[in-house]
């Protein structure tokens, strides 16, 4: 919800970032799934907790 | 009482965390000595530069606790919750709010034995839209390389901190460079690890998945000391093992929509890479498999919608207590469709697949930060234009290990640096290369004036 004496600021910075996702790729097969919305762990040592370091 | 005199003389050699505890190992220094230098930099330096927004002296001195980094005083960005401390996150949503316990990072610090010095400057909620506004409970912290200029944010209060000796090293948190810019901006070394390695609990939100703690140091060898400390990794071990036969991915065109990056920072790039070919790296022009602008454009989506998710109800409630970067942020925020939000996190998902496959042939990629130098503070677009305008989000994005270091200096002697990823887990190969960097190059013995 906007609160009404910012909803003309609100109309304005909407249209930014609508044409900032507007550049977005959209190309994608049907089946390609978002990342997760949190911090993933993407590789299998990060999964497991393993680190090289050392 | 320690004398002027003295507290002088250790400035240089204790305003690291490896000369603070040679120092104190070798019986040249005691942990009192060190930190009551900190505190006379931070009684001359906090009024102009504004780094500081909690100090608790008193507290500070009274940490006794044994530990690797016993003696080290350090500094916490104001947005992570310390037991009996001011938790303010430069909001006037928050006045008054004290912490009643420790966020985990924290208690991982203290047992350390690294006394905390207090909470340390960030923009409203650790976020914003790169634009200053002035118009904070706090007033802005000044880059100590040049008081007219920008210190990098939102952890606007650590690079300075660090860089003045005020604290040997600071816990900021990033989502889309605010540990890297602060330490771009005031030629520190920011560290992103891989995500979940420190624990972002404690820690006021930004967004639901970009979020990290990191630590700034004034070289890449003491974040691997600190980082080493809180997690038992053997990181400086590591590092020591010198950039000879590392595969360095060299990512020097940031590609389209964006601009190149500023010529001096371009010349300390080529002149750094000199460097860690001399050492033997392998180096091999690269490109990352999306244009760092479209990773920026999907941060910000998802950046503006996740926060105004978490600030919605502060948003509909008193937006007239909020600064007007994070009002901004949080209505652009609120005009994200669901299906952009989706359409961010499937390039997201696309992105991290395919930086997967790149390191099969890479241990490191080596890139710019921001593709400005420090702006002045305030003016427009200069200041948004150094936060947008980065390679940083690609490291956000996929969860990226991430390294800033100072490669340099401008002509007129603002710090220059450059960026150093890696592969989930594989930091080791992020410290090889910077600490040899570091090294071979003398650019840590000159510090702000």
């Amino acid at each position: 919800m906007i609160p009404p004496q910012y909803a003309a600021r609100a109309v304005e910075l909407a249209k930014g970032i609508t044409a900032i996702a507007a550049r977005l790729p959209r190309d994608w097969p049907k089946e390609h799934p978002p990342a997760n919305p949190a911090c993933e762990a993407t590789t299998a040592s990060a999964k497991t907790g393993e680190q090289k370091n050392g | 009482m320690k004398s002027a005199l003295s507290i002088h003389c250790m400035q240089s050699e204790v305003m690291t965390v490896a000369g603070a505890l040679a120092a104190m190992a070798e019986g040249r220094a005691k942990a009192e000595d060190i930190l009551e230098a900190c505190l006379a930099r931070i009684a001359a330096l906090n009024n102009t530069l504004h780094a500081v927004h909690y100090l608790d002296a008193a507290g500070a001195r009274a940490a006794r606790n044994p530990g690797p980094l016993a003696g080290i005083p350090w500094g916490i960005k104001d947005n992570f919750d310390v037991a009996g401390q001011p938790c303010i996150a430069n909001s006037r949503l928050r006045a008054g709010r004290i912490a009643t316990s420790d966020a985990p990072i924290v208690s991982m610090l203290r047992k350390t034995g690294a006394p905390l010095l207090g909470k340390l400057a960030t923009w409203e909620y650790g976020t914003g839209t790169g634009a200053e506004h002035f118009d904070l409970p706090n007033p802005p912290a000044r880059n100590p390389w040049d008081r007219a200029r920008f210190t990098g944010g939102s952890s606007t209060g650590a690079g300075v901190a660090v860089a003045t000796g005020m604290a040997l090293f600071a816990i900021g948190s990033d989502t889309t460079g605010s540990v890297r810019l602060p330490a771009a901006a005031t030629g520190c070394c920011g560290v992103l690890m891989t995500p979940n390695v420190l624990p972002m609990e404690g820690g006021l939100p930004n967004t639901y998945s970009m979020d990290r703690p990191g630590p700034i140091t004034w070289t890449a060898k003491d974040a691997a000391l600190v980082l080493d400390a809180m997690l038992g990794t053997q990181l400086r071990a590591a590092g020591s093992a010198g950039a000879k036969g590392l595969r360095v991915a060299v990512v020097r065109d940031p590609g389209p929509g964006l601009p190149a990056a500023q010529p001096e920072l371009a010349a300390a790039f080529e002149a750094g890479l000199s460097v860690l070919s001399r050492l033997g790296a392998r180096l091999t022009e690269a490109k990352l498999p999306w244009p760092a602008s479209t990773c920026l454009d999907a941060a910000r989506v998802i950046g503006a919608a996740e926060s105004a998710s978490i600030h919605e109800d502060e948003l509909r409630r008193a937006p007239e207590l909020m600064g007007a970067a994070l009002r901004d942020k949080l209505l652009a925020g609120m005009g994200v469709s669901a299906v952009d939000y989706l359409a961010a996190q499937r390039f997201r998902r696309a992105f991290t697949t395919e930086m997967e496959r790149f390191w099969d042939a890479y241990d490191v990629v080596l890139c710019f930060g921001t593709l400005h130098l420090p702006p002045r503070l305030g003016v427009e677009p200069e200041s948004s234009n150094y936060t947008m305008e980065t390679m940083l989000t690609p490291a956000s994005l996929a969860g990226l290990p991430a390294l800033v270091q100072c490669n340099g200096f401008s002509e007129t002697g603002l710090p220059l640096h450059w960026q150093i990823m890696t592969r989930q887990g594989n930091e080791a190969a992020m410290f090889r290369a910077a600490m040899a960097f570091e090294g071979a190059t003398d650019w840590r013995s000159r510090r702000p004036a």
